[in-house]
């Protein structure tokens, strides 16, 4: 009985991870060979919304001036932008830097958060959003460096009364840094260039990431805001607008540059609290999103795969005592079938949540010849994110079971380790 | 078009079409011909052979092995696919662990566990890939430990499953390689001397650590067979096709990506 348990959740592992390989080499044959649907460009020089970015903050000094000056420099009429930066009880030169921008610059707001209250992102742009103006909130996080046009390429999308949010591409400004810069540019290349590209093309569930990225205010209002006690706001905006009916959608020359963590035990934890804040979203939308009747069809399907993509990782750790077990049983034949080839085959192929020729892909795409070199030690990351990512989910579950309350944790960044702060956000 | 990002330090290289929406240029006539008459026949006839490839890498394994530890080695045929033949695979006596092989092996495994544990940088991702190769052989040792006399394998069932597993290993690198490349479908001969080169490799690659893992387990014991096949398993051979792969993209890259590229690019 114990061996057909075994065996039978062997079997399960391999269907799982066929299936998502056959959906990542959809999205790779998608992104490489068809016609690529491009966001909302011929719609530019008509009237565009009144938007309000917002930065949320905390002990950002380092960085603070290169993302408020590069939306200065941006081509969107400015009588219709406002900037809120949010100053998330920061212990550095943080509001006096800021208080400083408003003085010299009326349009940026500095929204003070101090004293007790509850702190963190979801918490910030609550706030934020009660004194906002613009009818489109656009987010950025506060090491970002937003591209001049992004602001009008992301606000276009929005005179499509259909779209709820819209996300723009993320590229890492520190991308030769070390082998974890060059690791996470790979896994950001495949991610945005064929994967996101690749469901918006496919018209399947492109995903709103938090930063570079804007919703609609009302939305935002009418549902109560951004749920606090969910670590992953983003995954959880994504679901809870597509449950409604709303779209997603994502543009691909959108473009931001961010500094990605450069140290492995900072990706960890980062990791970590992804795969815990949206196996949280997991558990709160997965009857949800299954029985919504605005999203149908392949849409639905893929839509309950990317649900479950941070809980994957859990399920390969569990397959690999899972075959342990079965070795020290004597049922090691059961390896040597087609199955087991088919199983390892794509388990040795897993990327981060892309395979080794979906990453070559966006490589190709992007003109980057060199760094492909490294792709052969994803092999390696394959097992840090298991290992981190099954932690976030057991962090998910515990979660759920004890409804203990989650604290923000803010990644810390290669300029805070020069200066030796820490801070409470992401 | 130079594209820039951030200081001068941080310059990427020149790229002269637009990334955001291009895509290839591709004739789904010229995909189906190459697999039709490339991939269909090189697997078919992979197929046909496999006995063959099978007992030319058992004969040689077993006289290397021999030369080598001086052990008697034989040549037996078990079944594999009914339409397709058996495998050959070598034989030779093996050994089980003693107790203080087996208690020490668990010692030191242990050992090992906890001071990469106490390392600062034991989360990265190489660290934590041979924390578990520990942790798999520590339960191992541990098996040997208490239910040694009942280990159900011998070097027999390993090499038998060792000759299968690589004979569908090498199969299935050929034809995940194959589909992989053919996003490229211009440089023919390229993608054709790669994937020669990576099936050479991958044989030799394939023997030589046949001939090594069955040593092993003749002169160290069978302690060591769940790491070799869990820890240091076929994980590598897609390794080396994943090198592979990195080379050949970025040749088709360079090839793509200058100035002369615009004739295979579209945009939407």
């Amino acid at each position: 009985m114990v061996v057909k348990v075994l065996q039978g959740y062997f079997i399960f592992t391999i269907i799982v991870m066929v299936v998502y390989a056959i959906r990542h080499f959809i999205f790779t044959f998608n992104r490489l060979f068809a016609k690529q649907r491009v966001s909302y460009r011929d719609i530019y020089d008509t009237d565009l919304p009144r938007v309000t970015v917002m930065i949320p903050m905390h002990n950002e000094e380092a960085v603070l001036d290169n993302v408020i000056n590069s939306l200065l420099k941006c081509d969107y009429d400015m009588d219709k932008l406002e900037i809120i930066a949010i100053d998330d009880h920061s212990e550095d030169a943080t509001p006096e830097i800021l208080d400083a921008h408003h003085e010299q610059n009326p349009m940026i707001k500095v929204l003070h958060r101090t004293g007790e209250g509850e702190r963190g992102k979801p918490v910030g742009l609550n706030d934020a959003l009660k004194i906002a103006r613009g009818e489109v909130i656009i987010v950025f996080d506060a090491d970002y460096r937003p591209s001049k046009n992004v602001i009008k390429k992301l606000a276009s999308a929005f005179r499509d009364p259909k779209v709820g949010a819209v996300m723009g591409r993320v590229i890492p400004i520190n991308a030769r840094k070390n082998m974890l810069t060059v690791l996470l540019n790979l896994e950001r290349s495949g991610g945005y260039q064929v994967d996101q590209q690749a469901r918006y093309n496919l018209k399947l569930l492109p995903q709103y990431g938090g930063t570079v990225g804007g919703f609609r205010k009302s939305i935002m209002l009418a549902t109560g805001g951004f749920d606090t006690k969910v670590l992953a706001e983003d995954t959880e905006l994504t679901y809870r607008l597509y449950s409604q009916g709303w779209m997603v959608v994502y543009d691909n020359s959108a473009e931001c540059y961010e500094e990605s963590p450069e140290s492995w035990q900072v990706r960890g934890k980062q990791i970590r609290r992804w795969a815990r804040g949206h196996n949280e979203v997991l558990f709160k939308y997965f009857f949800k999103f299954l029985s919504s009747r605005h999203i149908k069809g392949w849409s639905k399907l893929d839509g309950m795969l990317l649900l479950f993509v941070y809980a994957v990782p859990f399920v390969l750790g569990l397959a690999q005592i899972d075959c342990l077990l079965l070795f020290f049983l004597g049922e090691m034949n059961i390896f040597a079938g087609w199955g087991a080839i088919i199983f390892l085959g794509v388990y040795n192929t897993w990327g981060n949540f892309a395979p080794f020729f979906e990453i070559g892909a966006g490589i190709f795409l992007d003109g980057m010849d060199d760094e492909i070199m490294a792709l052969p030690q994803l092999c390696f990351s394959f097992y840090f994110y298991m290992w981190y990512i099954s932690l976030g989910f057991i962090d998910a579950v515990v979660d759920r079971v004890t409804k203990r309350n989650v604290k923000w944790a803010k990644t810390k960044r290669a300029k805070d380790n020069n200066q030796e702060t820490e801070g409470v956000q992401t | 078009m130079s594209n820039i990002k951030g200081n001068s330090k941080e310059k990427k290289n020149v790229i002269y079409y637009s990334r955001d929406y291009r895509h290839l240029d591709v004739s789904a006539f010229w995909y189906i011909i190459q697999f039709v008459f490339i991939l269909i026949p090189v697997v078919w006839l992979y197929l046909r052979s496999y006995s063959r490839i099978s007992y030319f890498v058992a004969d040689f394994s077993a006289d290397m092995i021999h030369k080598i530890t001086g052990n008697t080695t034989s040549i037996l045929d078990t079944g594999y696919f009914k339409y397709f033949g058996g495998v050959s695979y070598v034989d030779m006596a093996g050994k089980h662990p003693s107790f203080t092989l087996s208690f020490f092996s668990l010692l030191i495994s242990l050992f090992l566990i906890i001071v990469f544990s106490l390392q600062q940088n034991n989360r990265k991702p190489l660290m934590i890939f041979i924390t578990i190769g520990l942790y798999i052989h520590a339960c191992s040792s541990a098996y040997f430990l208490v239910f040694g006399y009942k280990f159900p394998y011998n070097i027999d069932s390993y090499s038998v499953l060792y000759m299968k597993q690589q004979i569908v290993v090498w199969l299935m690198i050929m034809i995940v390689y194959w589909i992989s490349t053919s996003l490229i479908t211009k440089m023919v001969v390229y993608r054709l001397l790669s994937f020669i080169a990576l099936i050479i490799t991958l044989f030799i690659f394939g023997i030589v650590r046949y001939i090594l893992y069955m040593i092993i387990l003749a002169k160290c014991s069978y302690l060591f067979m769940a790491s070799l096949y869990f820890t240091f398993g076929v994980l590598f051979d897609f390794m080396v096709m994943v090198g592979v792969f990195a080379i050949f993209i970025r040749q088709a890259s360079r090839k793509y990506n200058n100035k002369n590229g615009g004739g295979m690019w579209k945009w939407s």
